[in-house]
C-alpha cells in the first residue's frame, strides 16, 4: 500500500503541469482551512469533515473540465460557501429563499479568499455580545465561551434553568437581528 | 425581562434551540428542527456562529486528512447511490457521471497524499505498536510546546500542557511524543540519556525511546500523544476540557 502510493508521488512529481499534483497540493495545502471553514458554519465535525470532502471530490471534477481563471484557492472557498448553503436548504422551510441564507450565513467583510478570517469573527461574535442586554450577553457568555452547563449558569446567574434556556433563546433571537458592517461599527 | 412570564410557544422554541445548541457544544449530531422557517433560520445560523467562535472549537482533528480521505473514497466508490436528501434540488455543478471518469485516478491522488503524509512522519510513529493507545482521543487542542529547533535530532524535551506530561522525541529526524506517566502504577518516567530509554521512578520499568515496553512490570507501552509542527512550532494534541475557559 506504501510503496504504492510512493510510486503514485513519484509519477506525479515527475509530471510537474499535471493536473492531479495542483489538486493533490490544493487539497495538502487548504484541507484544514476549509474544513475550519465548513466547522464554523456548520457547528459539528462529522459534517464538517462530510462536507470537506464534498467540496474536495467537486475539485476532482474542476481538474477535467474547463478551468476557470480564479485561483484554485478561491475556488475551493467559493465552493465550500454552495455546499454549506446546500447543507442549510435541507433543513429549511421552501419558502427561504437561497440569497437570504446566504446573507445570513456569509457576513459582509469576511475573507472571502481564504474563507477565514478569526479575527473577524470574533470581533464580529464581541460586537454582537456587547450590544445586548447585560443578563443576556452574560447567558451566551458562559454557556458558549466559557462551556457552562445550563445548571453551572442558572447558579452563577441566580435563576432557574428554565430561565437560562429562555434568555438563551431570547438573546440568540435579538443578537439575530443585529446588521453588522465588518468594521465593528454599527 | 426573564420575569416576563414566557407563551408555551416561546418555552418549545427555547427548548428546541436548547437541544440544537447542546448539540453543537457536545458535539453531538446537530439536533436541527425538520424544516425550519425563515423567521427562525437566522437564529440557529447565529447559534453556530457563536457556539464555533471559542478558541480552538474548530480545531481539525489530528487525522483530519485520513477521515476526509475515507469519505471522498466513499463518495467516489459508490457513484450509483447518492446520499438521500430530502427534497430535489438543482444538479451539482459537479455530475455523477464526470465523477465516476476522475474518480480512478484522481482520488487515489488524494488518498497517496495523506499516505505521503504519513509516511513522512507528520504526527505519526512509523512503526505502530499493537498495545500502543492514544492518550488523548478526537477531542482534543493543538498545544503549543517547543520551537522546532529546540528538539533537534536525537534529542528528548519534557513538556506539561494541555492536561498531559510527556516527552517529545527526535529519532532521527522523525519527530513522535508519548506520555512520561508509567503505566503500571502512574509514577512519573525520567529519560534515560545514557542508556536512551525511560525508566520508572518508582518501580521497575522501562521503555524504549519510542515508548515501547523494554522490561519489567508493565503490560502496555506508553500511550503516544499525535504532535505536528508548523511554522517553526511543535504542537501536542492534548485534552480541551475547558481548557479555554
Amino acid at each position: 500500500m506504501l510503496e504504492w502510493a510512493a510510486r503514485l508521488r513519484q509519477k506525479e512529481v515527475a509530471d510537474t503541469s499535471s493536473p492531479h499534483r495542483t489538486v493533490a497540493e490544493a487539497y495538502r495545502n487548504h484541507v484544514e482551512a476549509v474544513y475550519r471553514f465548513v466547522y464554523r458554519k456548520v457547528g459539528n465535525r462529522e459534517t464538517a469533515e462530510d462536507l470537506t470532502a464534498e467540496v474536495f471530490t467537486k475539485a476532482l471534477q474542476w481538474l477535467q473540465a474547463d478551468r476557470p481563471s480564479q485561483s484554485i484557492q478561491a475556488w475551493l472557498f467559493a465552493t465550500a460557501r454552495t455546499t454549506i448553503v446546500d447543507y442549510w436548504r435541507r433543513h429549511v422551510d421552501d419558502s427561504v429563499d437561497i440569497s437570504a441564507l446566504e446573507n445570513l450565513l456569509f457576513s459582509p467583510g469576511s475573507d472571502a479568499e481564504t474563507g477565514i478570517d478569526n479575527d473577524h469573527d470574533r470581533r464580529r461574535v464581541e460586537q454582537i455580545l456587547g450590544a445586548l442586554p447585560e443578563r443576556e450577553s452574560a447567558v451566551l457568555r458562559l454557556r458558549f465561551l466559557r462551556g457552562y452547563s445550563l445548571a453551572e449558569a442558572a447558579q452563577e446567574l441566580g435563576t432557574t434553568e428554565g430561565n437560562i434556556k429562555v434568555m438563551q433563546h431570547r438573546a440568540l433571537k435579538r443578537a439575530a437581528t443585529i446588521r453588522w458592517d465588518g468594521d465593528g461599527t454599527r | 425581562m426573564e420575569r416576563d412570564s414566557p407563551h408555551p410557544d416561546e418555552i418549545l422554541a427555547a427548548e428546541q434551540v436548547h437541544a440544537y445548541v447542546e448539540s453543537v457544544l457536545s458535539g453531538e449530531p446537530p439536533a436541527l428542527p425538520a424544516a425550519l422557517e425563515a423567521d427562525h433560520i437566522a437564529t440557529y445560523i447565529l447559534a453556530t456562529d457563536v457556539a464555533t467562535s471559542r478558541p480552538g472549537a474548530d480545531a481539525p482533528p489530528h487525522d483530519l486528512l485520513a477521515r476526509v480521505n475515507a469519505r471522498i473514497a466513499q463518495r467516489t466508490a459508490a457513484p450509483t447511490a447518492p446520499r438521500p436528501t430530502p427534497r430535489s434540488r438543482p444538479a451539482p455543478t459537479v455530475s455523477r457521471r464526470g465523477l465516476t471518469t476522475a474518480a480512478g485516478v484522481a482520488a487515489s491522488v488524494l488518498v497517496g497524499v495523506a499516505l505521503d503524509r504519513a509516511v513522512a512522519g507528520l504526527g505519526q510513529p512509523a512503526q505502530d505498536h499493537s498495545t500502543q493507545m492514544d492518550l488523548v482521543g478526537p477531542d482534543g487542542l493543538w498545544y503549543d510546546v517547543a520551537a522546532t529547533s529546540a528538539v533537534p535530532p536525537g534529542a528528548v524535551r519534557r513538556f506539561s500542557a494541555g492536561g498531559i506530561d510527556g516527552f517529545l522525541v527526535n529519532d532521527g529526524g522523525s519527530l513522535y511524543a508519548v506520555s512520561a506517566i508509567c503505566t503500571h502504577m502512574g509514577c512519573h518516567v525520567r529519560w534515560n540519556a545514557a542508556h536512551r530509554r525511560f525508566d520508572c521512578l518508582c518501580h521497575n520499568a522501562s521503555y524504549g525511546r519510542r515508548g515501547e515496553v523494554l522490561g519489567g512490570r508493565p503490560l502496555r507501552d506508553l500511550p503516544r500523544i499525535h504532535t505536528r509542527e508548523l511554522n517553526g512550532r511543535i504542537y501536542v494534541w492534548g485534552t480541551s476540557w475547558k481548557s479555554w475557559g
